[in-house]
């Protein structure tokens, strides 16, 4: 895989761009919020000492320090003119939630290699907002059931039970229309495995969502466009029509999630106090858009991301309390300087959640003879219309078979077939996998490799068979192996939340070995 | 540069916490790097920024029983990045879409050429956006951190074997991407 190393290696350099113009500031101001922490550590507790080296403090940029009275005095005066605002206008945000069944005229696929179908009787809106700034449609969440046993969450602005994004702030050329999402786009939102009550669990929040919802990327490139990009890229890249205006006041605090069944209310900060929601819907959805106040987001207003599994991730900062019918209320720690800067919530669980029920698998009940097949050729042929991983590659030294392309450059590889029996089922293809492995001889530097897996859902009993490929510019045994994996952890992030303690590992199919001479 | 260690600097900046600042200044612009490359300018700032101020408060509990400080700290990273991964995803998507642009009006290309890694850029980079987050995680820990198996397996909290059995799943499943995409763009017959 040291071709794959080389190329994510050359990803990540042409990623840096421009590292060296901005690395001073930024570690300028990361040495001046650290010597602040140093500053402030409890004398009792190891003071600095004389002569000692402390961080370089840079010189604050373009601002100063504003006195601690004249701050507060300032805060209060925007606080009682955003209220007064937001009263005058009537613009107060009025929720009005509720289950409302929509039309589905399609089943689309959601990713290539992911759930297709959506269950159109399970699709809710199952919360809609006014926008803070009372500017254009409200904003929505969807969510829907699809095949794979996950759940959706579709974010965005609403319009007619529709999500979708507005031709406003830059977005869409701002053409001042309506563009709903289809249900393969789920907005700001995702899809997440099913528990085994059948209820999805999931926070999202992102502090600088497009106030078009457009979702375009509109932090990619802040400081403008890569240097090295060329300048046909640059003129594609603004020519696109729906390149959101991403300044501050078009931004969003955007906040969704579903808390399960048993939630039964959400308390979020807001820059005049707090403010409380609903959770609606068997999965207890809730949505929360707010204007990008860094008395809510602190410090890390760029913040963005989802939770995952038993331990709830939330938008710290915001959610001050969420309240359950039958469990305690989990309490957000208190706002502070810092931001949105702590993850998990250790002390709340997403109650009700229900993991899904593996069967006790052990080595034995999952162990099959592999079997192997090389298949030498100086050319191999892919299929050009169906790109799944169970359309094997074939040897194609003569002609090439209608609808296959030959692969060029394939004679420094070897391809060969694996095949086994599959004990256990794949009923998740997030969720679990088949898994083949294969380690170089040891005269060429020995390391494993992964070759493949099933990424497929797998009927228990049935033969898989995957096609490996394996250099042929060094001779020697290349073993392997298959193995299974039940499970990266319970459900989570589009079913790739990390192992929890304890959680079961891989299991040994079986191995095999491919000699190259 | 102080030839101390860094476990040991860590240990003598509970009493002295202005010793601290040496980790800053061996860690920090590698960290940076690494976040920058994952998420752009201004998360990469505060991210850095935010896993010294945690490093720093949490300082008194790092054992270093059997784990780097390095490691240490871009576990405290990766916890911070874990809830930006949507952010990572459409950075790398905006890269290879604005990186397709450059090259949609090349010739054909021969797939060894397209392995040059150059070429390759924007073909990995929705691969890598299309990787489970925890398996991008490992694979971006070992090529970008450059950190070990253990160091990984440190970093995250989970045994080495863990960390191989993602880092050959997080492979497979870019080769198949990479396997996929990229014979569609070559001849046909």
């Amino acid at each position: 895989m040291n071709e794959l190393d080389d190329a994510l290696g050359a990803l990540g350099r042409a990623l840096d761009d421009g590292f060296g113009a901005v690395a001073g500031p930024a570690a300028a101001d990361a040495a001046r919020r650290l010597d602040d922490a140093i500053r402030d550590e409890p004398i009792g507790s190891g003071r600095r000492r004389r002569g000692r080296r402390a961080i370089p403090r840079p010189a604050l940029r373009g601002h100063r320090r504003v006195p601690g009275l004249l701050a507060a005095g300032l805060a209060v005066a925007i606080a009682l003119v955003v209220l007064a605002v937001a009263l005058v206008s009537g613009r107060h945000r009025t929720d009005r939630s509720g289950a409302v069944k929509t039309v589905l005229p399609f089943g689309s696929r959601l990713h290539p290699s992911g759930p297709t179908g959506v269950n159109a009787a399970s699709v809710r809106l199952a919360a809609v907002v006014m926008d803070p700034e009372g500017s254009g449609p409200a904003w929505g969440l969807k969510t829907y059931r699809v095949a794979g046993d996950e759940t959706c969450l579709q974010a965005g602005r609403e319009e007619a039970g529709q999500i979708g994004a507005v031709g406003a702030y830059g977005s869409f050329g701002d053409d001042g229309r309506f563009h709903p999402f289809t249900f393969s786009d789920v907005g700001f939102g995702t899809c997440v495995p099913d528990d085994a009550d059948g209820h999805a669990f999931d926070n999202v929040a992102y502090a600088n969502a497009p106030a078009s919802a457009s979702g375009e990327p509109c932090q990619t490139f802040p400081q403008g466009f890569p240097s090295h990009m060329p300048a046909r890229a640059r003129a594609r890249l603004r020519a696109q029509a729906h390149a959101a205006d991403c300044r501050p006041r078009n931004q969003r605090l955007v906040a969704f999630g579903l808390l399960g069944p048993d939630a039964t209310s959400v308390t979020y900060r807001t820059a005049h106090g707090t403010a409380t929601t609903r959770p609606h819907g068997p999965d207890g959805a809730y949505l929360i858009v707010e204007p990008v106040d860094r008395a809510i987001c602190g410090t890390q207003c760029t913040y963005s991301g989802g939770g995952s599994g038993t331990a709830m991730s939330l938008p710290i900062g915001l959610i001050a309390t969420i309240a359950y019918r039958d469990a305690p209320a989990c309490h957000g720690p208190p706002l502070t300087n810092d931001g949105l800067t702590l993850l998990r919530f250790d002390h709340c669980r997403d109650v009700d959640y229900v993991a899904p029920l593996h069967a006790a698998v052990t080595e034995a009940d999952i162990a099959s003879p592999v079997h192997v097949e090389p298949m030498p050729a100086r050319f191999y042929c892919i299929h050009k219309g169906i790109s799944r991983p169970d359309v094997l590659r074939i040897p194609c030294d003569g002609r090439v078979p209608p609808g296959y392309v030959r692969i060029r450059g394939g004679a420094s590889q070897l391809t060969a077939y694996v095949s086994w029996i599959a004990r256990e089922p794949v009923s998740n293809v997030n969720d679990s996998t088949y898994a083949i492995e294969v380690e170089n001889p040891r005269r060429c530097g020995g390391g494993g490799q992964g070759l493949g897996s099933t990424q497929t859902l797998v009927r228990a009993g049935t033969r898989i068979t995957r096609d490996v490929e394996v250099s042929r510019r060094c001779a020697g045994v290349y073993r392997g192996a298959v193995l299974y994996e039940p499970s990266l952890g319970p459900a989570g992030q589009a079913g790739t939340g990390l192992p929890e303690p304890g959680s079961r590992g891989t299991f040994l199919v079986g191995r095999f070995a491919i000699v190259v001479r | 540069m102080s030839s101390e260690s860094d476990a040991s600097v860590l240990r003598r900046s509970i009493d002295e916490p202005a010793c601290f600042a040496l980790l800053f200044d061996r860690h920090f612009d590698p960290l940076y790097r690494y976040l920058r490359r994952r998420l752009g300018d201004e998360p990469a700032t505060d991210l850095a920024a935010e896993t010294f101020l945690q490093a720093f408060r949490s300082r008194r509990s790092f054992t270093g029983e059997g784990s780097s400080v390095r490691a240490w700290l871009y576990g405290i990273a990766a916890n911070l990045v874990r809830l930006r991964h949507r952010t990572e995803e459409r950075r790398l998507r905006a890269y290879a879409r604005a990186a397709a642009g450059c090259s949609a009006e090349e010739p054909e290309i021969s797939v060894e050429d397209r392995l040059d890694a150059e070429a390759l850029g924007p073909a990995i980079a929705l691969a890598l956006a299309g990787l489970a987050p925890a398996l991008r995680e490992v694979l971006v820990l070992h090529v970008w951190a450059e950190l070990s198996h253990d160091e990984i397996a440190a970093a995250l909290g989970c045994s080495t074997a863990t960390v191989r059995t993602r880092l050959s799943r997080a492979r497979s499943r870019l080769a198949t991407e990479l396997s996929q995409s990229i014979p569609r763009e070559v001849g046909e017959r």
